[in-house]
């Protein structure tokens, strides 16, 4: 895609919230654990949340907050125990049955034993063992488009892991999901290689127009992706606010030293500070 | 000749040199302190009961096919009832907690209780190896396939993937290295099983040759015995350790939580 077109698709200016173009919506939400011996846990409660189609949305919050409950929730993986969750104008397991979700965990999750390409296929592989047919992205495509083409016979213990996330992105991507799930995807690489995979990705997502829902502690890289973010906090996790991010796209690197991303900066980190005392 | 090859040589001939060293010692100590022969055999002796006795070699023979059988049968029930376990929540709180209970009971002392049932012969035999054999293999089966990543778990989950599917490309290939040491553990087990076997319920079998030449005081039999079948056990193992390595090259280094998190 050119870079014209991209800031035409980019450059629209949010319009008015009508709710009807919300791919993810979650009204009053509360999950609570049942727990083995002693008191249940309440992970999240009174969660409500959107995310508009193509939309770049990162939750923000201090370890043990409920970020990843959030996620499970959201994929349906997991039921809220209280509350309504609504994916593509369905329910979030219906949403899970069209796979419309594509997971990007911390850890890469590769498995040593099948190199780049199997790794990134490997999902496809299973959906079809379970007797499931469907159109899926190209796999040399994929490849290519995370920069790992000519690493595809490399098997993941030959891999750093800056790429090792690159082929999770790829097997995220290969089943063509409406919707990317990344749950600090980041967050064990050093501080280069992390800035690296925050430019790769904001091409990816201008490439592929998905919607992604991105979880960090990072207030930096929440503000430098995102155009909005959700800021949880407290222990069960609620919504402390959501933050606009008003910074126009596409964005470089260098947009990182300007006021108005400080001002970002600041008012994150009000609001977590806030929130925790 | 490559260097790996090399570095093994150069490491072994100093124990190499230490054994000649002891069975030369042991052989002189023999005729100089006239140490009477039903007590210790001289490794001379020893050889030759080896060489000229050609009973040694079928009782070995025996020996063997009871363990791998019994050790091969034990396996694959093992493994099966390990993933039933893991799959049918039913079969768990049913079957699982029988299997724990057992577990806990020194298997050899069922050993008699076999023989009144499977008589003397092979049914015996290969029950005793099968029974010691099992226990091993399904607890360290059923610890691999729980161990699977639960985040890859979930990433096949989220796409709508199967549990069969989840279990048999997933879950089953994360547990064959933890089966594999189970293996390890049962063969080393399979032979002491094989042997008390023999010795409680035979006529024939290297147990049985031990048991007879022990109360003959056929010391030199009784020595070439327990050489052979040490030899049995040593090689059975290193075959299952062996199996092992080649097919999972990538375990060690994944266990130590090395290169490849």
């Amino acid at each position: 895609m050119s870079a014209i077109q991209e800031h035409r698709v980019r450059d629209a200016q949010p319009s008015a919230d009508t709710g009807r173009d919300r791919i993810i919506e979650l009204n009053d939400v509360a999950v609570t654990y049942e727990a083995q011996r002693g008191e249940p846990y309440t992970a999240v409660e009174g969660i409500d949340l959107f995310v508009k189609e193509r939309e770049f949305v990162s939750l923000i919050g201090p370890s043990g907050c409920g970020k990843s409950t959030l996620l499970k929730v959201i994929t349906g993986l997991l039921d809220p125990t209280r509350g309504r969750v609504t994916v593509a104008g369905g329910a979030a397991q219906e949403a899970r049955r069209r796979r419309l979700f594509g997971i990007v965990f911390q850890e890469a999750t590769l498995l040593p034993w099948r190199d780049v390409q199997k790794n990134a296929g490997f999902l496809v592989e299973l959906i079809r063992l379970t007797g499931a047919s469907g159109t899926f992205g190209d796999p040399e495509e994929l490849l290519r488009m995370v920069g790992l083409d000519e690493f595809r016979h490399n098997y993941p213990r030959e891999l750093s892991g800056g790429m090792k996330q690159r082929v999770a992105i790829a097997r995220a991507l290969s089943i063509d999901p409406a919707i990317l799930m990344m749950d600090e995807p980041f967050g064990a690489l050093d501080a280069m290689t992390r800035d690296n995979m925050n430019e790769e990705l904001l091409r990816i997502w201008r490439q592929t127009q998905k919607t992604v829902v991105f979880i960090t502690h990072s207030i930096r890289e929440s503000v430098y992706l995102s155009d909005a973010v959700y800021v949880i906090a407290g222990k069960p996790g609620r919504i402390v606010e959501r933050v606009p991010v008003a910074l126009p796209r596409p964005r470089q690197p260098e947009i990182q030293t300007t006021s108005d991303f400080q001002s970002h900066l600041d008012l994150l980190r009000t609001l977590l500070e806030r929130r925790q005392r | 000749m490559n260097r790996g090859f090399r570095d093994r040589i150069s490491k072994f001939w100093p124990t190499a040199l230490t054994v000649v060293v002891l069975v030369a010692l042991w052989e002189w100590a023999i005729h100089f302190f006239q140490v009477p022969k039903w007590f210790i055999p001289a490794p001379s002796a020893v050889l030759q009961d080896l060489i000229i006795y050609e009973g040694f070699y079928e009782d070995a023979w025996l020996t063997t096919q009871e363990i791998l059988l019994g050790f091969v049968i034990g396996d694959v029930l093992a493994v099966a009832i390990a993933i039933a376990v893991v799959y049918s929540t039913f079969v768990e709180r049913t079957l699982y907690p029988i299997v724990i209970f057992f577990q806990n009971i020194p298997k050899i002392t069922l050993a008699p209780i076999m023989l009144l049932w499977f008589g003397l012969g092979l049914g015996t035999r290969v029950a005793i190896v099968i029974l010691i054999s099992f226990f091993p293999v399904i607890i360290n089966t059923i610890y691999g396939l729980r161990s699977a990543d639960p985040n890859l778990i979930d990433l096949a989950r989220s796409v709508a993937v199967s549990r069969w599917v989840i279990l048999r490309k997933i879950q089953i290939p994360h547990a064959l290295p933890y089966m594999f040491e189970g293996f390890k553990i049962a063969m080393t087990l399979a032979v002491i099983g094989a042997f008390v076997a023999e010795w409680i319920s035979g006529s024939n079998g290297l147990g049985y040759q031990i048991r007879v030449a022990s109360s003959d005081m056929e010391s030199a039999t009784l020595f070439g015995a327990v050489a052979v079948i040490s030899v049995v056990g040593v090689l059975l193992y290193y075959l299952v350790s062996l199996a092992g390595r080649r097919l999972f090259p990538w375990h060690d280094s994944a266990r130590e939580g090395g290169p490849m998190v």
